[in-house]
């Protein structure tokens, strides 16, 4: 029985190019048309942590998510949960892992059925793997107060609840199975800034209570920063560096992870840091560079990084993808 | 002093809707003064679009209504001119940035040829006798500018075969190559990525500099504020509770919501300290408190600010609305 | 299933009514229609002034006055009453052709579209299929084979009609299975099946009842063109159409005979289409906001 809750290897996920321009006339598809938006990540999280990924957009980090909770197939490579493969499961069997495997969706407007009552809402999960009436609504009672709403507010509708709320029903869902790792989608992107905080620390005094893991999955990285163990770092599809939190955030070293955490804005004027240098613009995970990937962006590629991909390798605490990490 | 490019009074607009009077701002009073960089900032729901709409002349009146106040543009009241005049005062004075570019960038026209419609504007109005190859020119230096790669190429492109983050910088151009006194940017990198965004506000800086122009840059988002503004506003349930120079802002905070805004921020906090959350929930503006609108959800209130709405005072450098000053 | 999902849908129905004085006259003619069909049924021949069958020569070709407001018919029948009784048999087409066609091609449809592959092909090229006729021929087409007679009509027009109920739903599946509470749902482990009854087809009900009320009209009017021709209602019993029919022989001298009960068809056609076109606008996402 191992400790790990968590476990990917070289998973991959690649998408056909739609679009004309991607096939040849006789219906195949050409050469470098694959929409590549996960390609090979491996990690492992263990119980009771959190593990946050931050990239921006078009780095992959939701279609991994979704690959994760098994909505969409990987292309190849291995999933684990609970030191089970569940890479090949089909969608009969993996209802047995469900209730432990849940997942928090980003936006508050459509996450939730607008037809549905909240307390049926809640409920759904719960529905699927028992008859027990009585169980399931002593449980809804007791998960929509643990998330700070109100039990006269089990009859409304979703859209009887601001933004925030509706969030919060959506965390009251994930969490009524007692799962034991809850994929967070970018749980605050939709709401204000008062509203997060609150969030976040419901979120946190959840984790504390169930022990559970959460992966946290967001593009800002002061969010991330505040709630993980670790931090993974991801680009173009792939992990550039991943490791503890401070060491990432405070000695980064991947230049793609010291120039997106310079970019973050801080609440200080005197703070107007020079950004670490970065040309360009993301390109498209469609035909993405040769050799590392972000070496077209990157003011120290070489030759050597335009040729031959890095691999993720030790550097003191962390794993960096770079021929030439940062020093410090 | 030298004299405001912008000086909004007392202003306070209404909508009527279906759910009944909706009190967008509540006698708002600020001023821009020239080549300076103001940073309007609030959370969704506290008026600062609706008031860049009104000092552009995009309000929807009706179901708008303006009930008292004036906002004055060199010399001019912006709210009592005729739809002519406003379209004037926007090709020659003030310019605007939005947040989503697909939207405010025409699809059908070039990039080439909107930056020139632009340029022609300014040429227009300054009669500096600009011809259609100078004006491409300049429109391809423009682009240059803003940091397209490629211009030249860039130029005869349509909106839709750039990035947001490109598109964006195309709207920059636009708007400061018309050489305006006032440039009013909503929200422009909220749909960037952060790594954008850092790029589009340092370029904005410089080139803002260079024109001489004076923005105001609404936000939801402090920390983008303090990027790039040399005053800030604070603005709550339609009415700017704080306003100063942007240092003042972040290093003496006077205003508890704006300290409580400030404290929720996350990333100073180690893992296992919860943030600071300001307690209760953004008043909807059909429903603004009586007295000072944050008392409900601030931990100093005392008696007086059930009753009484605070005015914004001279405090230490900068202003306040707030009774306990 | 909730259609309204609560007052603020009433409401704002009600208040686009209100200020749409187009949108309150097409409710009040669709409401009437209704009415009026429900009495007849109801009531029956108590309801109206004279006896829709009674024949009397010597009243023939009345123009309209006060005793005959529609005036009498080639056989001394009064118009009005005529008209009246036969209000419930185009209602009953035209309710039934409509609920079965959207009911059938919900369900087609949405499993159409949330199956998708296979399933999705096969079922679009069995709708295309449909589609390729011009539906009145189709339908004309139909009723001929079938032979006369209400219940015919009926057949033949869900024939021709179910096919862009299944479009219409198979577009709103397909968005819906992109949303998140789907995936959300996916994710309890909830077998595809009770996904698609759940929370698919109630969420794609909405775009086909604001289609089927404006289609309402389309289908009085099909009806009546196939009662027209003969197919439809038989004699003695009154319907609009074949009143059309029966005394287009008249036209130059007795007008009422077949121009009135024409005009009845138009003004509730019409009034079904303005209701609909009110009920979009209190379904489109972008006017709640």
């Amino acid at each position: 029985m191992t400790s790990e809750l968590l476990r990917l290897e070289k998973v991959v996920k690649h998408f056909p190019a739609k679009g004309s321009l991607f096939y040849s006339e006789t219906g195949t598809l050409k050469k470098g048309s694959l929409l590549q938006a996960v390609d090979g990540v491996t990690f492992t999280l263990e119980h009771n942590s959190t593990l946050g990924i931050v990239g921006e957009s078009g780095c992959g980090k939701t279609t991994l998510a979704r690959t994760i909770v098994l909505l969409a197939k990987p292309t190849s490579g291995k999933i684990f949960f609970e030191g089970k493969d569940i890479t090949g499961l089909s969608y009969g069997k993996l209802a047995e892992i469900r209730p432990n495997l849940q997942m928090v969706f980003q936006d508050p407007y459509s996450s939730l059925d607008p037809r549905m009552r909240a307390k049926d809402i809640i409920a759904e999960p719960l529905r699927v793997v028992t008859k027990d009436k009585d169980f399931v609504n002593e449980r809804v009672k007791e998960v929509i107060q643990q998330v700070g709403l109100e039990e006269g507010q089990l009859g409304r509708f979703p859209n009887e609840f601001s933004g925030g709320q509706r969030q919060r029903l959506g965390i009251a869902r994930a969490i009524a199975s007692k799962p034991k790792l809850v994929i967070l989608d970018e749980p605050t992107s939709a709401v204000d800034a008062s509203t997060q905080a609150q969030i976040l620390n419901l979120l946190r005094q959840i984790q504390e209570k169930y022990e559970m893991s959460y992966l946290l999955i967001s593009h800002n990285v002061d969010v991330v920063r505040h709630m993980s163990n670790r931090i993974a770092v991801m680009y173009l599809g792939k992990f550039v560096e991943i490791g503890p939190t401070e060491d990432v955030i405070k000695i980064p070293r991947h230049p793609y992870t010291a120039a997106l955490i310079s970019s973050v804005p801080k609440p200080d004027p005197r703070a107007r840091a020079e950004m670490v240098e970065i040309k360009g613009e993301t390109p498209s995970p469609i035909n993405p560079p040769e050799g590392c990937r972000y070496h077209p962006r990157c003011p120290f590629a070489t030759e050597l990084c335009s040729q031959k991909e890095p691999n993720l390798d030790e550097v003191e605490t962390s794993l960096v993808a770079c021929h030439y990490p940062i020093k410090h | 002093m030298p004299e405001p490019v912008l000086q909004v009074n007392d202003l306070t607009v209404a909508f009527e809707t279906f759910e009944g009077k909706y009190s967008a701002l509540n006698g708002v009073d600020l001023e821009i003064g020239p080549s300076q960089i103001m940073g309007l900032v609030g959370e969704s729901g506290c008026g600062k679009s609706s008031l860049a709409l009104a000092a552009i002349g995009l309000l929807p009146v009706p179901p708008a209504k303006i009930l008292h106040g004036a906002i004055m543009f060199k010399g001019e009241n912006l709210l009592e001119l005729t739809e002519k005049d406003v379209e004037k005062v926007r090709g020659t004075g003030i310019s605007m940035v939005f947040q989503e570019p697909l939207t405010s960038l025409n699809p059908l026209f070039t990039i080439g040829s909107q930056i020139t419609e632009a340029i022609e504007v300014r040429a227009g109005r300054e009669n500096s006798g600009e011809t259609k190859t100078s004006a491409q020119a300049e429109g391809i230096t423009w682009l240059k500018k803003v940091g397209l790669p490629d211009p030249e190429r860039a130029f005869h492109r349509y909106p839709h075969e750039l990035s947001g983050g490109m598109r964006q910088r195309v709207m920059i151009a636009m708007a400061l190559s018309s050489s305006p006194t006032l440039m009013i940017a909503d929200e422009p990198t909220s749909a960037l990525d952060v790594t954008t965004q850092a790029q589009i506000l340092k370029l904005t800086r410089k080139l803002v500099e260079e024109v001489k122009a004076s923005v105001l840059f609404i936000s939801h988002d402090l920390a983008v504020v303090a990027q790039i503004a040399d005053r800030v506003a604070v603005m709550y349930t339609g009415m700017i509770v704080e306003e100063g120079p942007a240092i003042e802002i972040f290093t003496n905070t006077l205003h508890p919501y704006t300290q409580a805004l400030l404290a929720s921020y996350p990333g100073k906090e180690s893992i296992n300290e919860p943030l600071k959350v300001i307690p209760g929930q953004v008043p909807s503006l059909t429903r603004i408190p009586q007295g000072c609108p944050f008392h409900p959800r601030c931990s100093y209130a005392k008696e007086e600010c059930r009753t009484e709405r605070p005015r914004l005072k001279e405090v230490s450098g900068h202003r306040v609305a707030c009774l306990l000053y | 299933m909730t259609l309204f999902q609560d007052r603020k849908d009433i409401v704002l129905t009600l208040r686009i009514l209100k200020r749409d004085p187009l949108a309150a006259v097409g409710a009040m003619i669709a409401v009437a229609f209704c009415a009026v069909a429900a009495a007849v049924v109801l009531f029956g021949n108590r309801l109206v002034p004279y006896d829709p069958t009674a024949i009397n020569l010597a009243l023939a070709f009345q123009p309209p006055s006060i005793q005959h407001l529609f005036g009498t018919d080639n056989l001394g029948r009064d118009v009005f009453s005529r008209a009246i009784i036969a209000a419930p048999v185009d209602a009953e087409i035209a309710f039934m052709i409509i609920g079965v066609s959207s009911l059938f091609g919900l369900v087609f449809g949405s499993v159409s579209g949330f199956l998708g592959g296979y399933v999705d092909d096969v079922f679009m090229r069995i709708t295309d299929l449909f589609l390729a006729f011009p539906s009145l021929v189709l339908a004309i087409a139909v009723a001929v084979a079938l032979g006369p007679g209400v219940t015919n009509v009926i057949y033949a027009n869900i024939v021709v009609w179910w096919p862009v109920y299944a479009r219409l739903s198979r577009a709103g599946a397909l968005s819906l299975n992109q949303a998140q509470y789907v995936d959300a749902a996916r994710l309890t482990g909830l077998s595809r099946f009770a996904i698609l009854l759940k929370h698919i087809i109630p969420n794609n009900v909405s775009p086909i009842l604001v289609y089927g009320t404006l289609d309402l009209g389309n289908a009085i009017l099909y009806a009546s063109v196939l009662s027209y021709l003969g197919l439809g209602a038989q004699p003695p019993q009154p319907e609009w159409g074949r009143m059309v029919f029966d005394g287009q022989i008249y036209l130059t001298g007795a007008w009422w005979i077949s121009i009135l009960p024409g005009v009845i068809i138009l003004i509730i056609a019409l009034g079904f289409n303005l209701l609909g076109d009110a009920l979009r606008d209190v379904f489109d996402p972008r006017y709640r906001k």
